[in-house]
């Protein structure tokens, strides 16, 4: 989370708190989340409570240059970054009004694909004093679950009936696919509707028949959704992404109910085929659009059609979400711990848990090795005193550890490593990603070692945390090196420099007792407290 | 019957002209002998005053548009040069008036009072060793006479200065006589009190002290010739802004080849010697037209100085005091009040009191994060400039939009600017491009229920010296959509974000003339429905053609429009076909109408919205400014009672009628009603009644 700590020089009064540490716990506070987004910077100042509600103070928002910059030429301009930093600088003074301490600054496709991008973020955090988290897409569509979720009533009735969520965002197409209640799928195609027309641009002045390109680019790209496991079970279609509001606006919709707009079947098939008849030139002078609207229209309407037609909904649902409500509504999630936040671990845990049954994991071994893995965390809080977050780490990398057998059992671990940071994992940052598959790395003989490149590539107190448990997933597989559920009781106890597991078992233990003390030496040399196995019998 | 020619020019009324008959109609109240004579002369100083304004302005416009070879007729069928022509004749009738009321009536009141104003010709012995001596010691030292002759050009005259032309005899004998000027010092009060036995007080003109004593500035010299004079120059900073809108660019190419400030308007003392006038007029390239011959003391503004001494309060209006109203004295804490309902306050029937109060409160209260507001003409030792600072001081995070475009007025802003700053406040320096006209306070607090928002409206600006002259309404509320929209206006002028769309309030130059229109329109639509349809409209001017020309809709449609103008009115009422169900009335008193209403029947759903916009062009599309609802049934209804006031008005009020002169009120079978007096009344007595059930 973005808080405050290289560049306070400019702004200390703004945030002097980190997040977890200084933190008073009172029932309500003011926050504010902002979002460096493609088109628009913008910032909602709220005031979060315990129950989880978001009352806004503030919603402020400049125009940007930064997508354009990206998508065309690959960096952002000068112009643009100084544009950026006296936005943000801005929004810090509006900060100070209502004394916001707690903010958490994110960036988006814009910036995270731009070459120049560290450059960018260093003179935004000199000249605007604000530090800004570049997140992925994953991270970005799990803040705005998080804003859907407090918004729509019937999101749980629509995520047991089969659900399917697209977000098209100006770089990039998400696709989420919920049934019998939680996420099962997640994708992301390379295809938005701002770069679909950066990447095509030089074709639509050499040809009438721009619309039938896009498509016909289009459909080499998703073919495969018909092929999706879930996709023609999903009777339901919720539709994010500001560009579907120029789309809801030519079908005139514009009624709310329920907080949402629902565009129909039939209403879209009509869009769809005046779109392919007008220019964005004719689209800014009949629906008073602005050019950055008019010329993104014809491709996000091409994509959520395509999308549709792949499911038995009857039309696309768009609910009110922004980025900034969702990052408030985590804030607030994670400030008071509410029962929402556990939700969502649990969201995530099921669709990791998806993600190895599609590489054909042993999920009962997997089960075991969780299960004791979380034992040996919870009951060594005291001595590593890691949070939530890190358990979550744990978790993924223990339900993942033996993806890398679907490729081959020789050096399995090592696949495993790539393919969890291949993974799209919702709400996690690449850092977290990049943790959790060096946790699995590590969970058989090999030991982290600088040489190591992804393992060297982290930072330096997470390569400590990775290490950490590394140590208890080795030990955890250890323990069930049989793959037979032969443990029962596991409890420890530090005792001087020694840390006991006292365990009770049935049957044969002489595997476990070998491949534990196999497993002794680096697990002393990351807690300084030497593993003693009492069997209890 | 409709027209079918909304724009012929019979419809229109030419902006200056009828800038013009509002000064005219200044005039008459300084004719008027049933107000004090204080007042009169005060009245007397403000048609002074605003004629310089008006030729710094409006005519020098004029003048370029005529300069730069512009032909085209305005709305009203005028030419610039027909405009020039018109405008002379008539300035040179009001100064014939006013001068005559000046000599008659004015000086020979004040003469029957004890206040003796003298040009310094009957004084005695006594008096005459006094101004003797007064001017060696004080008048003498900051005198800088000017000579024109081959080596020194003819000297840059300040505009609005007084001076005096002399002609001094060639000591070289045959040769020609020679031209100077000296200019009568500013920094010396422009009436010597000198002491007399016959009067209470005796007052000679400075300007005349001088020229008895000028042989001792060019000794040697012989004076051949003297005489007073004052100049008027182009001083329209923002002429931009300021001049005939289609015409724009054209002005601007003249503009940039021209000197900057051109002299308009040359005023001399009656009887001045023709070869000092025209050496002036060669000179000064006096425009035709331009010449005005004056038969009193040049410039009048020292008749306020006079009217608002200290002595004298019988020849004044009776003593007002602005009311606390009673909502707001039952409380210390205001906060507490506005959270409770909304105020709506009228000044300055209604004292300003409670918002420097509102102000301090909030720089002292520990729940207040931050204060934002839009200053604009501010008094001197501003009050509010006073409890910003200390906000600033005591941690507050504090906005402020200074507006320096305020004309005449940048330098004293400025510097009250610089010292927010060095207390700590964020100072923002207007918008670039547009004006800042609207006037708001926004208070952000934090209580145990949660942040809050207190907000503050008016149609005045926040100057607690003008709250007491100028008529305006201000409305303290808590709405949270009013505090959200303010908060969304503040967070646009200071940059931080675009403006998005506001829940109640709206917004100029983006949403306010659309609102207007719209609100216009729906009542038309009630009208062609047959249901009552009622526009009332009370503004300082209306010139914006578009509206003028929905207005012209709304009477062809059968709305009863009601516009109660206090200025200028390019709108002509009661033309058949056009504008037969639109009336204009105009007030003008003792106290300077400035509130803006809108009231809109509505089909009886009323609408009652308060702006700091007026009618013209220039604030809908080019300044920033807000309207505002009035939503609260108690304040809607006293605002119903404040317009039917107006409207009852037969004292003070002028119906301007289809040939585009102003008339007084038919008052036959109707009562006497001076609207100001009346409300002054109503208010004390709301005070002062224990009965509930007066609004007020």
């Amino acid at each position: 989370m973005a808080l405050f700590d290289g560049h306070s020089c400019y702004n200390e009064d703004i945030i002097t708190a980190k997040r977890g540490l200084e933190m008073k716990k009172s029932s309500r506070q003011t926050a504010a989340a902002i979002d460096v987004g493609t088109n628009f910077v913008s910032m909602m100042i709220a005031e979060i409570s315990s129950e989880g509600t978001i009352h806004p103070l503030e919603d402020v928002w400049k125009p940007t240059q930064i997508g354009r910059d990206t998508f065309s030429s690959g960096k952002i301009d000068l112009a643009s970054t100084q544009d950026l930093c006296k936005t943000l600088k801005s929004f810090g003074q509006l900060m100070k009004d209502y004394r916001v301490k707690h903010y958490h600054a994110v960036a988006t496709t814009g910036i995270r694909e731009a070459q120049n991008r560290e450059f960018v973020l260093d003179q935004v955090g000199l000249r605007s004093g604000l530090e800004v988290e570049v997140i992925n897409n994953l991270q970005e569509r799990f803040f705005e679950f998080k804003s859907m979720r407090d918004s729509i009533s019937d999101l749980h009735t629509m995520s047991q009936d089969g659900l399917l969520v697209v977000s098209l965002g100006m770089g990039g197409t998400e696709i989420f696919v919920y049934d019998k209640g939680s996420l099962q799928l997640t994708e992301y195609v390379k295809i938005g509707s701002l770069r679909l027309r950066e990447l095509l641009a030089d074709l639509e002045r050499v040809t009438l028949e721009f619309p039938k390109v896009i498509e016909e680019y289009l459909e080499n790209q998703v073919y495969w959704l018909d092929s999706l496991r879930y996709g023609a079970d999903c009777n339901y279609v919720i539709g994010l992404g500001g560009e579907l509001a120029s789309l809801l606006k030519l079908g005139h919709l514009n009624h709310l109910t329920d907080n949402r707009f629902f565009l129909e079947r039939s209403v879209m098939e009509k869009i769809y085929s005046l779109l392919q008849t007008m220019t964005p030139e004719q689209l800014m002078s009949r629906y008073r659009l602005h050019r950055n609207e008019a010329e993104i229209l014809l491709p996000s309407a091409i994509i959520f059609r395509r999308l549709l037609r792949a499911t038995k909904a009857e039309g696309i649902q768009s609910p009110r979400v922004s980025l900034r409500h969702g990052i408030l509504a985590n804030m607030a999630d994670e400030y008071f711990n509410t029962s929402r936040k556990h939700e969502y671990i649990n969201d995530i845990v099921n669709s990791v848990r998806n993600i190895g049954r599609k590489y054909g994991c042993d999920e009962k071994h997997s089960c075991q090795v969780e299960e004791m893995a979380l034992n040996i965390f919870d009951q060594m809080k005291p001595v590593h005193n890691f949070g939530e977050r890190a358990r979550l780490y744990l978790q993924v990398a223990c339900i993942l550890h033996d993806v890398g057998k679907f490729i081959g059992i020789d050096g399995h671990e090592l696949n495993s490593g790539n393919i969890i940071r291949a993974q799209q994992i919702l709400g996690f940052a690449n850092r977290e990603l990049a943790i959790a598959a060096n946790i699995a790395r590590y969970h058989s003989r090999v030991v982290p070692q600088r040489w190591h490149d992804n393992f060297h590539s982290l930072e330096r107190d997470d390569q400590i945390m990775v290490s950490k448990l590394a140590a208890i997933l080795k030990i955890a597989n250890g323990l069930n090196i049989s793959h037979k559920k032969s443990i029962q009781q596991l409890d420890l106890q530090i005792s001087g420099t020694e840390i006991i597991f006292k365990v009770k078992c049935k049957g044969d233990f002489l595997l476990e007792r070998w491949s534990f003390s196999a497993h002794i030496d680096f697990f002393e040399e990351v807690y300084g407290l030497k593993p003693v196995l009492k069997h209890k019998g | 019957m409709r027209g079918n020619n909304p724009d012929a020019p019979s419809n229109f009324i030419n902006r200056e002209l009828s800038s013009l008959s509002f000064n005219l109609r200044v005039l008459e109240e300084a004719q008027d002998t049933d107000n004090p004579l204080l007042e009169r002369a005060k009245f007397a100083s403000i048609v002074s005053t605003n004629l310089d304004e008006f030729f710094m302005v409006r005519v020098a416009g004029v003048w370029d548009q005529i300069e730069a070879g512009l032909t085209e007729p305005d709305e009203a069928g005028l030419t610039p040069q027909q405009v020039w022509e018109q405008i002379s004749k008539t300035v040179h009738h009001m100064i014939t008036n006013l001068y005559r009321c000046y000599g008659r009536s004015l000086r020979t009141g004040l003469k029957k009072e004890q206040i003796h104003l003298s040009k310094g010709k009957k004084l005695d012995l006594n008096q005459k060793v006094f101004l003797d001596q007064h001017f060696l010691n004080n008048i003498f030292p900051v005198l800088t006479p000017m000579v024109v002759d081959s080596s020194r050009p003819f000297p840059l005259l300040l505009n609005r200065s007084l001076n005096i032309a002399i002609l001094l005899a060639n000591p070289n004998g045959d040769s020609d006589p020679i031209f100077a000027t000296v200019q009568v010092p500013a920094v010396l009060e422009r009436l010597v009190e000198v002491p007399s036995s016959t009067y209470k007080t005796t007052l000679v003109f400075l300007e005349e002290i001088i020229k008895e004593n000028l042989p001792a500035l060019f000794n040697g010299h012989r004076v051949l010739a003297k005489g007073c004079f004052r100049i008027t120059r182009n001083a329209d900073l923002s002429l931009n802004e300021e001049g005939a809108e289609d015409l724009l660019e054209a002005i601007e190419q003249s503009v940039k080849q021209r000197r900057w400030g051109e002299v308009i308007r040359l005023e001399y003392e009656k009887g001045l010697d023709s070869r000092l006038l025209q050496r002036l007029v060669e000179e000064l390239e006096v425009p035709p037209g331009g010449l005005y011959e004056i038969s009193g003391p040049l410039d009048l503004s020292f008749l306020m100085k006079i009217a608002s001494g200290h002595e004298f309060d019988g020849l004044r209006y009776p003593a007002f005091r602005p009311q606390i109203p009673t909502v707001l004295s039952n409380s210390e804490d205001l906060f507490s009040i506005i959270a409770q309902q909304d105020v709506l306050l009228h000044h300055p029937y209604q004292s300003f009191q409670p918002i420097i109060q509102l102000v301090q409160q909030a720089a002292e209260d520990p729940g207040v994060l931050a204060i934002k507001q839009i200053l604009y003409r501010v008094s001197g030792n501003s009050p509010i400039v006073a409890a910003v600072e200390k906000a600033a001081e005591n941690g507050k995070q504090v906005t402020v939009l200074v507006e320096l475009r305020a004309r005449f007025d940048e330098e004293n802003n400025i510097t009250w600017a610089k010292r927010l700053e060095k207390a700590g406040c964020h100072v923002i320096y207007g918008i670039p491009g547009l004006k800042v006209h609207a006037k708001m306070l926004l208070i952000v607090r934090q209580e145990d229920s949660g942040i809050k928002r207190y907000v503050h409206l008016s149609t005045g600006n926040y100057n607690d010296f003008t709250a007491k002259i100028y008529e305006d309404l201000g409305l303290f509320t808590a709405d949270a959509y009013i505090g959200a929209d303010a908060s969304a206006i503040f967070n646009a002028l200071s940059g931080y974000s675009n403006l998005g769309n506001l829940f109640k309030m709206e917004v100029a130059p983006t949403s306010l003339r659309s609102k207007l229109s719209f609100l216009i329109r729906q009542e038309i639509e009630h009208a062609r429905q047959g249901h009552p349809a009622h526009i009332i409209a009370k503004v300082n001017s209306l010139v914006d053609k578009p509206i003028v020309k929905e207005f012209f809709a709304a009477s062809q449609a059968g709305v009863k429009v009601d516009l109660i103008v206090r200025g200028i009115c390019s709108l002509k009422p009661t033309v058949a076909h056009y504008s037969e169900n639109i009336r204009v009335r105009s007030i003008v008193g003792r106290f300077l109408e400035h509130s803006r209403i809108y009231y809109f029947c509505n089909d009886g759903d009323e609408t009652i919205l308060l702006s700091s916009a007026d009618l013209m062009t220039r604030n809908l599309d080019r300044r920033i400014e807000i309207m505002f609802p009035v939503e609260n049934e108690n304040n809607k209804i006293r605002l119903k009672e404040i317009l039917d006031v107006y409207m009852q008005d037969t004292v003070k009020a002028r119906l301007l009628k289809s040939d585009g002169v102003y008339y007084r009120v038919d008052k036959r079978g109707k009562k006497i009603l001076n609207s100001q007096e009346y409300l002054c009344d109503i208010y004390r007595q709301a005070n002062t009644s224990e009965q509930p059930e007066i609004s007020f």
